[in-house]
């Protein structure tokens, strides 16, 4: 089943769109959440939860801001994130919910505007650099993958991808002026 | 934890949470996180550039190199993942170390002969197993990923591919010359179209499991292994370059002739024939003009592309009658670098016996030898090779149609000398013409032009048909010919 044809089903709210889009994108979902959560079950859960919400907010798909597969990867990698932060406050306060929304600390407009403005700037500073570069930034700070990981996916040895990742940071911190510290 | 350390670590969160908000990454970004995308198209294009060969300049050695090298850092990436991709790496390697051998062969001389004979025929034939095999295991292995990740395990555009490899290896095999002219050319055209076409079918089917494959760590970078194969295929061209690029040759300083030698450059020299050519002629050659009744002396010059200039001088001599049928004359070929070229690869020379002209002329045993002057010493040395060769053609195409020839005639192959001035020779024979017709000999002189000639052809080789294109930036042939009434 196309992907054109798994988003028709899942707008119809037809039970079959979620399985098809189970069994097509998993392991898309499955290679997102890897880096970001370490337990075995953890990664599992977190494919559920990804699964669902996709269920729950496919009305909130644009297809004219990006593609399935982008707005797919933005959704499964933050619902990793989220869950990683619960573990990690769960691990501090010894209390994990699963179905409670992480309190988010209130974000004032004026900071919303800068971190908006943060971001633009560091995506400017990014798409300056070359597109090898610009390949392991994403996969680094995007993904969070580690570094074995990105070597063994680009074919450098993990002390070059290391190497390259120092270079990529150095001109960063160049670009960016102390932007981000 | 140092505080560079540290800093680094900050900047890293600060890059991360920058980026944390719930807009979309850009396309690039999605595409970027890709465990074997990268792996999966190397292998494919690689299999293309192995398959697809065009006999065009030297894309038939560039483009399947280039594929080696795609197919194993391909394979190397995705062996981890299951036997059959780390079997398909095995046979990935088999197949580079013959490839590489193989342009390394062609780099020696009559390193093409070698390649279609005995051993090296035989691991041709190795080469094609292993290649069905890899492309075989490649299907297995995509098919063993599929099931695992819950997709539908059948994998025809992978089957096709090995079906294609299949049918062109039992091709190859069976009617490794076959010629099938146009119609060939057709069906081999559309056989690439489908190998394409299972190409980028079998790439469709790699994409739905591209997310669920591991790719392996790596000790050695792609980069860093891809240098190191190729600087070991260049210091093979490089070494064989050096030690092959000539013919041996032994040249030996010029001995004093006999007084019977004397007389006959005395007797020669009344008919006309110049002394710088008599001075070049052997004691047997002066010996077997003794006696000539007349002598017709041409003379032309040729200039060389790599600056040099060439003189040729052909003399006929109408020798007294010995009572046999037809007309007895004997014949002189000399050439002489009366300008010295650039390049001193390997030269030839080579009489054109056949194409309907006086066929019915005898020719005898051939003599002559090569000279030149070195330090104030003349040296002699015979050819490389002097006498008749059969000069048989291969496969002549630009894709598949062929012909072939196959003719005996006299050829002279040599290396000229390196530092030597006034490099010259000659050739002579005698030769019998019917009565009431003409002398028309007609020859070519090979010259190697360019230094860098690959795969390795001598400028005798370069007189054969050859399914390989050198084109005529290697060697220049120049013409030359000795015509009169005997």
């Amino acid at each position: 089943m196309d992907e054109r044809e798994i988003i028709r089903l899942l707008l119809a709210r037809d039970e079959a769109g979620a399985e098809a889009l189970s069994r097509r994108f998993s392991p898309l979902m499955r290679y997102i959440i890897a880096p970001i959560l370490s337990d075995a079950r953890d990664r599992e859960e977190c494919l559920n939860d990804a699964l669902l919400l996709v269920w729950q907010k496919i009305d909130a798909y644009d297809e004219g801001r990006g593609s399935f597969t982008a707005w797919l990867t933005a959704l499964t990698r933050n619902a990793a994130l989220t869950r990683a932060r619960k573990l990690r406050r769960a691990a501090e306060t010894s209390d994990f919910s699963e179905t409670e929304e992480e309190a988010l600390p209130e974000t004032a407009p004026e900071e919303a505007v800068l971190a908006a403005e943060r971001r633009r700037i560091l995506l400017d500073a990014v798409a300056s650099l070359p597109k090898s570069e610009r390949d392991l930034f994403w996969r680094k700070y995007y993904y969070c993958q580690p570094t074995e990981q990105i070597a063994a996916e680009v074919g450098l040895t993990v002390r070059a991808a290391e190497g390259r990742l120092y270079r990529i940071r150095k001109k960063l911190r160049k670009r960016l002026g102390g932007e981000l510290e | 934890m140092t505080d560079r350390n540290r800093a680094d670590e900050r900047f890293d969160e600060a890059l991360i949470s920058s980026l944390a908000d719930e807009s979309l990454p850009p396309e690039e970004a999605v595409r970027a996180a890709n465990p074997s995308r990268r792996a999966v198209r190397c292998v494919l294009i690689g299999l293309s550039l192995c398959g697809i060969t065009l006999k065009i300049g030297w894309l038939p050695y560039l483009l399947p190199a280039a594929g080696h090298l795609l197919s194993l850092l391909g394979l190397r990436a995705l062996s981890r993942e299951n036997g059959w991709f780390g079997t398909a790496y095995g046979c990935a390697w088999g197949r580079a170390a013959y490839f590489w051998s193989w342009l390394i062969l062609l780099n020696l001389p009559g390193g093409a002969e070698t390649a279609e004979t005995g051993l090296w025929k035989a691991l041709s034939v190795v080469y094609g197993v292993l290649l069905l095999i890899e492309v075989f295991a490649l299907g297995r292995g995509l098919s063993a990923v599929r099931r695992a990740s819950g997709l539908d395990a059948s994998v025809p555009a992978a089957l096709g591919l090995f079906v294609w490899h299949a049918v062109v290896f039992v091709l190859a095999v069976i009617a490794p010359n076959f010629t099938g002219g146009t119609l060939l050319v057709v069906l081999f055209l559309g056989s690439y179209v489908m190998l394409l076409r299972a190409l980028f079918s079998a790439a469709a089917e790699f994409e739905e499991a591209e997310y669920a494959i591991r790719t392996a760590p790596v000790r050695v970078s792609d980069r860093s292994l891809a240098a190191a194969m190729l600087i070991v295929l260049a210091a093979g061209l490089t070494v064989t370059g050096i030690l092959c690029a000539r013919l041996p040759m032994n040249w030996q300083p010029l001995t004093a002739r006999s007084p019977e030698a004397e007389d006959a450059v005395r007797e020669l020299e009344d008919l006309g024939i110049p002394q710088t050519v008599l001075d070049d002629l052997t004691e047997d050659d002066l010996l077997a003009c003794r006696g000539a009744e007349r002598a017709v002396v041409k003379v032309s010059e040729e200039e060389s592309p790599d600056g040099g200039v060439i003189r040729f001088t052909n003399i006929g001599l109408r020798m007294p009658e010995d009572g046999g049928e037809g007309i007895s004359c004997r014949v002189i070929l000399r050439f002489e670098w009366i300008e010295a070229p650039r390049v001193r690869g390997t030269d030839c020379i080579h009489l054109w016996e056949r194409g309907g002209r006086d066929e019915d002329c005898i020719r005898g045993e051939v003599g002559g030898r090569l000279l030149v002057d070195r330090d104030g010493t003349t040296y002699s040395a015979d050819y490389a090779f002097l006498g008749r060769q059969l000069l048989s053609g291969g496969v002549t195409s630009f894709f598949f149609s062929s012909f072939t020839e196959e003719a005996a005639e006299i050829v002279g192959e040599f290396s000229p000398d390196r530092q030597g001035r006034r490099m010259r020779g000659y050739v002579s024979y005698a030769l019998t013409v019917p009565e009431g017709r003409n002398v028309s000999e007609w020859y070519n002189y090979t010259h190697q032009i360019s230094r860098f000639v690959y795969p390795r052809t001598t400028a005798l080789s370069h007189q054969r048909p050859s399914s390989a294109w050198v084109g005529d930036r290697t060697f220049r042939s120049f013409y030359s010919a000795l015509q009169f009434t005997p």
